[in-house]
């Protein structure tokens, strides 16, 4: 059974359910009222009749038969008896009346009762004169309240009937509109397979359940396609990014080794080439853990490091390679306090991102200035990298973070279109965005965001390009 | 332009049974108090005696220390005697509820609630009574741990509870105010799978050389229940510092 016909069926179970316990309770009811008002009738009688009694007076009594013919609604086979009452528990019998012995007594000590056979009902009150007792018993059957109550079952059953069919379309209804949405999601889902992975469900506003599912797969379609990507290109991006730090150890040992040096020198050379060794060791480690696991982000333990910092080590570590490169690094507008600066992230990755993003503007300015401008405050961490480099033409820019992809006015630098891929899906790994914005000719800005709020929430859809 | 310095007075709760542990504690509430003026707070509950005649009431209050004990106290004496920024302070207290606990931290000024393994331990009710209080009130709390005890602590792991959306940037920024590490790593909260998760924690704290674990804790209702469940992040035997979550 699919969820719609489970949830026409629980609609109808439970609306049918209400309406029985309605009908029910409305049964009783009218029964109870019914009942009432008859008893009611028949107690007014008992009063005309005891006083009737009383007075002995042959032209009342011929004056109440006729008013009871004529003027007072009938009632059907009424009977009416006076007893005598001749102490507490003796009084005169009339033989016509079969009534249980209980009714009596019921009346005697507590003053009236009633008793039902058959909807004909027989209502006994103790009407005292002269210091003498009496029951007065009136008798007769309740027609009409019999005719109403099989009418309302009627109206009941039928409504019932109704009502339950009623609940049928629109349980149907109901279901229709729970189920649309996630048969929706459902059919766009099927569109996305292991070959189109950049594809996204397409957002919705409201912010109930569905957009969260929506925003959930979403999200893990972009873990799944980070993760995906960079297996697949593991060995491409390993090879890229172990480039840097390897030729700047061989070139560190080939200067040593051209001639003869004091021991201090060779101390600071080997001291250079450890730093570096190590930093490969270590992007090494970030890289296969990152292959081995996908990006988990739970399965992390993030490094808490100050963002100003890292960029000062990336400066330091490009002008190792650019000896003479124009990277400045404006920290004026980041904030005083430190702690707006702090960034939980996986420190090797992130260095090795943002280094490629600085030696692309390097790179394709020719050595020209790149400036890096910082800033920090509440809400946001924010990065810009500016340069007056060839530029990105605009047919360009939606393949930027294909692997292997080259531009067109960028064949003539060594290059081979990996370093931006990786760099930007570093940069979701840490729920940041990253906007390119370009004019051929005149330069780039590239802009990184770290939303703090994001990081709980990551909404990554926006980190396609701006042009 | 004027500018106002208050020097805040460091006090530490120190809730006790005087087992051996006590002294570490003590060792580390001399070390937090950084050679500011401070006090400690020795305490020790145990319930009101259930009387309805003052004087067995007054007879049932008396405290008497075991040999054991007394060496304890001692030992936490001397350690006081050999600095001179600390006072030590014994306070006995019977019975406590929510509002009696608030007011011993707002009475002594108490920025610190130091708790012990051994402490933590206890089976009296009382006692988990009071550990369960102590999670409520909005006064910091460190938990020490079963590691050997070490002087000071400089780098600290941060466990964000995904549910409290605290940046680390708060929490370092109350941390800076008030104590003298800094958190190098942050890794969300793993408390349904430690399995796994052991060993990714385990080498970053072994790279990092982390000493301390910073957790973030909410006010929640007190329950007894018979099985106790032990904190994760108390399984790794380092101390933890856990904060309120509406700190600020």
């Amino acid at each position: 059974m699919d969820i719609r016909k489970k949830i026409t069926f629980t609609y109808v179970a439970l609306s049918s359910f209400s309406t029985l316990l309605l009908c029910i309770i409305v049964f009783v009811l009218f029964r109870e009222n019914n009942r009432y008002h008859f008893l009611k009738r028949l107690e007014d009688r008992a009063k005309i009749v005891a006083s009737i009694h009383f007075q002995e007076d042959p032209e009342k009594i011929k004056y109440y038969s006729n008013l009871k013919k004529n003027g007072l609604e009938e009632l059907i086979e009424e009977e009416e008896y006076v007893l005598k009452i001749n102490s507490t528990n003796s009084f005169d019998y009339n033989t016509k009346l079969n009534l249980p012995n209980q009714f009596y007594s019921n009346v005697l000590t507590t003053g009236k009762d009633y008793f039902e056979i058959n909807s004909k009902y027989y209502l006994g009150q103790v009407f005292t004169e002269n210091n003498q007792k009496y029951i007065v018993i009136v008798g007769a059957r309740d027609r009409r309240g019999k005719t109403t109550t099989v009418y309302i079952v009627k109206i009941l059953l039928f409504g019932g009937i109704a009502f339950v069919l009623l609940a049928f379309f629109l349980g149907r209804f109901l279901a229709k509109r729970v189920i649309n949405p996630v048969a929706r999601i459902t059919k766009e889902v099927n569109r996305i397979s292991a070959s189109n992975l950049h594809n996204r469900l397409p957002e919705v506003k409201n912010s109930d359940e569905i957009s969260d599912l929506t925003a959930t797969f979403n999200d893990m379609l972009d873990r799944l396609e980070t993760s995906f990507e960079i297996q697949a290109n593991f060995i491409n991006n390993a090879s890229h990014e172990l480039k840097t730090p390897i030729t700047t150890i061989i070139a560190e040992s080939e200067i040593m080794l051209l001639k003869e040096r004091p021991v201090s020198e060779y101390i600071q050379s080997l001291e250079n080439i450890y730093s570096q060794a190590s930093k490969l060791g270590n992007l090494t480690e970030s890289l296969l853990k990152l292959t081995q696991t996908g990006y988990d982000g739970k399965k992390q333990v993030l490094d808490i490091a100050r963002i100003d910092e890292i960029l000062l080590e990336v400066k330091s570590d490009i002008d190792k390679i650019y000896p003479d490169n124009r990277v400045s690094i404006k920290l004026n507008f980041a904030p005083k306090d430190s702690n707006l600066l702090l960034i939980p992230c996986n420190k090797p990755l992130l260095e090795l991102a943002i280094n490629n993003i600085i030696t692309n503007g390097v790179k394709y300015s020719d050595n020209n200035e790149v400036f890096v401008t910082l800033s920090a405050n509440q809400e946001v961490i924010k990065i810009s990298i500016n340069d007056i480099g060839i530029g990105i033409p605009p047919e360009d820019i939606p393949h930027l973070y294909e692997p292997f992809f080259r531009g067109k006015v960028a064949t003539k630098y060594i290059g081979y279109g990996l370093g931006l891929p990786l760099a930007s899906k570093i940069i979701r790994m840490h729920d940041g965005e990253l906007q390119v914005q370009s004019e051929q000719n005149k330069g780039t800005i590239v802009t990184i965001l770290f939303k703090k709020a994001n990081i709980k929430n990551p909404n990554i859809k926006n980190s396609n390009v701006e042009s | 332009m004027y500018k106002l310095i208050i020097i805040h007075m460091k006090n530490f709760l120190i809730p006790t049974t005087f087992e051996r542990d006590t002294i570490n504690a003590v060792k580390s509430a001399v070390y937090q108090a950084k050679n500011t003026n401070c006090e400690i707070i020795l305490m020790m509950v145990s319930d009101t005696p259930d009387t309805f005649s003052s004087l067995q009431f007054l007879r049932e209050m008396k405290v008497s220390l075991t040999t054991s004990q007394e060496e304890v106290l001692d030992s936490c004496k001397d350690i006081i005697d050999n600095t001179s920024n600390c006072k030590i302070k014994i306070h006995n207290q019977y019975g406590l509820s929510s509002a009696v606990f608030k007011g011993i931290i707002d009475a002594f000024d108490v920025k610190l609630v130091v708790l012990t393994l051994s402490y933590k331990r206890e089976t009296k009710r009382i006692h988990q009574h009071l550990v369960k209080l102590a999670g409520n009130q909005k006064c910091p709390i460190l938990h020490l741990g079963n590691e050997k005890f070490k002087n000071d602590f400089n780098k600290a792991l941060y466990i964000e509870n995904s549910r409290a959306n605290m940046h680390v940037k708060d929490v370092q920024e109350f941390l800076s105010q008030n104590f003298s590490f800094e958190i190098v790593s942050q890794t969300s909260n793993f408390e349904d799978n430690y399995e796994d998760f052991a060993p990714y924690l385990s080498e970053a704290i072994s790279k990092y050389d982390i000493d301390l674990l910073v957790e973030t804790r909410k006010g929640e209702k007190i329950k007894f229940k018979k099985t106790k469940k032990e904190n994760s992040s108390e399984r790794l035997g380092l101390p933890v510092l856990s904060l309120y979550e509406e700190l600020a």
